[in-house]
C-alpha cells in the first residue's frame, strides 16, 4: 500500500487516481472527527471538503518526511472546526467556561430514551471546544498525545491536561447513568 | 471489591468510546462525489499553469545563457578595435624608458627611507 505521502506526490504530478485513494483513506476519520465535535454532519462535510481542497493545493510544495499527510489534514481540519464553533457563538470564549459537569448532567438527565452513542456525543458537545477535539482524537481516533500535540499545535502536558479535564467532565456527567446506558456496577 | 466512582467512569467511558470507535461514519455517494470535482478541479487548474512556468523558465534560461555570451563578444570587439588602431610613437616612447642610462631608485622611494639605500643604484 503506497504511502500518503506517495500518494500526494501523484497527486502533484496530475495523478486523479491518487486523489482518490487519498479521499478513501482520509475523508471518512476526518468526517467523523468533524461530526462529533461539531455535532453537524453538514458542517462537517463542509469543512472535510475545505480540508482535502487544500491538501490538493498544497501537494505540488509539500515536503517530504515534515509531517504527516493525516496529521496535516487534522490539523486543518481542527483549526476549520474552531472556525465554524467559533462563527456560531462569537461572543462567547468556549475554553473559558470553566465546569462543564453540571450541564453535562442536565444534558444527560435529558436523555432518557437515547442510545450509547447519543450519549457520548451529547456529552462532547457540552466540552470546550479543545477538549472535545482532545478527547476525541485520543480515545476515539486514537492517536499519540504527540500527534495530537502537533495537530493542535500545543505541547504534549497541555494535551494531557485537556484529555484528562475531558474525561473527567464527561466521567462525571455519565456517573448515575451507567445503568441507564447498559453499565451497571457488576460491570 | 467495590469499584470508586472514578473507575466505573472509566469503564463506562471506555465501553462508550469503544462503541464510538467502531462507528465508522461512511461517505455518501454525493459527498464523495464532490470531493472527487474539487480534487480535478485544483489538479487540472495546477497541471495547466505548471506548462506556462516550464515555457517561462526556458526563455529565462536561455536570457541566463546570453549574458556571458555577451560579455564574450563585448571582449571580442574591443580587442579588434585595439588589433586595429596601433598606438602611437609618442605612447611608446613613454613606456620605453629603461633602455636608457642609469637612473637612481631613490628617486622613487620616500625621504625617510633613504638613510640606508643612500649608495644603492639600478643599472639599467
Amino acid at each position: 500500500m503506497a504511502p500518503d505521502a506517495a500518494l500526494l506526490v501523484a497527486v502533484a504530478n496530475g495523478d486523479a487516481s491518487a486523489a482518490r485513494v487519498l479521499i478513501e483513506r482520509l475523508a471518512p476519520r476526518l468526517l467523523s472527527h468533524a461530526t462529533r465535535v461539531l455535532s453537524d454532519r453538514a458542517e462537517a462535510e463542509d469543512v472535510v471538503q475545505e480540508t482535502l481542497v487544500r491538501l490538493w493545493k498544497v501537494a505540488p510544495e509539500w515536503r517530504q518526511g515534515e509531517a504527516k499527510v493525516s496529521t496535516w489534514c487534522f490539523r486543518v481540519l481542527v483549526n476549520l472546526c474552531t472556525d465554524k464553533l467559533r462563527a456560531r457563538k462569537p461572543t462567547v470564549d468556549i475554553d473559558a467556561i470553566a465546569e462543564p459537569a453540571a450541564d453535562l448532567q442536565s444534558v444527560v438527565e435529558q436523555m432518557t430514551d437515547t442510545a450509547r452513542r447519543d450519549a457520548l456525543n451529547g456529552a462532547l458537545a457540552t466540552l470546550p471546544e479543545r477538549q472535545r477535539h482532545a478527547v476525541v482524537l485520543r480515545h476515539i481516533e486514537e492517536r499519540s498525545n504527540p500527534e495530537i500535540a502537533e495537530i493542535m499545535d500545543i505541547g504534549v502536558e497541555a494535551v494531557e491536561s485537556l484529555v484528562a479535564r475531558g474525561k473527567r467532565a464527561l466521567g462525571a456527567a455519565l456517573r448515575g447513568k451507567r445503568a441507564e446506558l447498559g453499565y451497571d456496577d457488576d460491570q | 471489591m467495590m469499584m470508586t466512582n472514578d473507575a466505573k467512569d472509566d469503564l463506562a467511558l471506555e465501553a462508550l468510546f469503544e462503541g464510538a470507535r467502531s462507528d465508522a461514519l461512511g461517505l455518501s455517494p454525493d459527498f464523495m462525489a464532490r470531493l472527487e470535482a474539487d480534487a480535478d478541479a485544483v489538479i487540472s487548474k495546477q497541471t495547466t499553469p505548471m506548462a506556462v512556468t516550464t515555457t517561462i523558465s526556458l526563455w529565462a534560461r536561455i536570457a541566463a545563457a546570453m549574458v556571458p555570451l555577451a560579455g564574450l563578444a563585448a571582449a571580442t570587439l574591443a580587442g579588434v578595435w585595439i588589433g586595429f588602431h596601433v598606438p602611437s610613437s609618442d605612447f611608446a616612447d613613454g613606456l620605453a624608458f629603461g633602455d636608457s642610462a642609469d637612473f637612481d631608485v631613490s628617486a622613487f622611494l620616500p625621504a625617510v627611507a633613504l638613510s640606508g639605500f643612500s649608495d644603492l643604484e639600478v643599472d639599467g
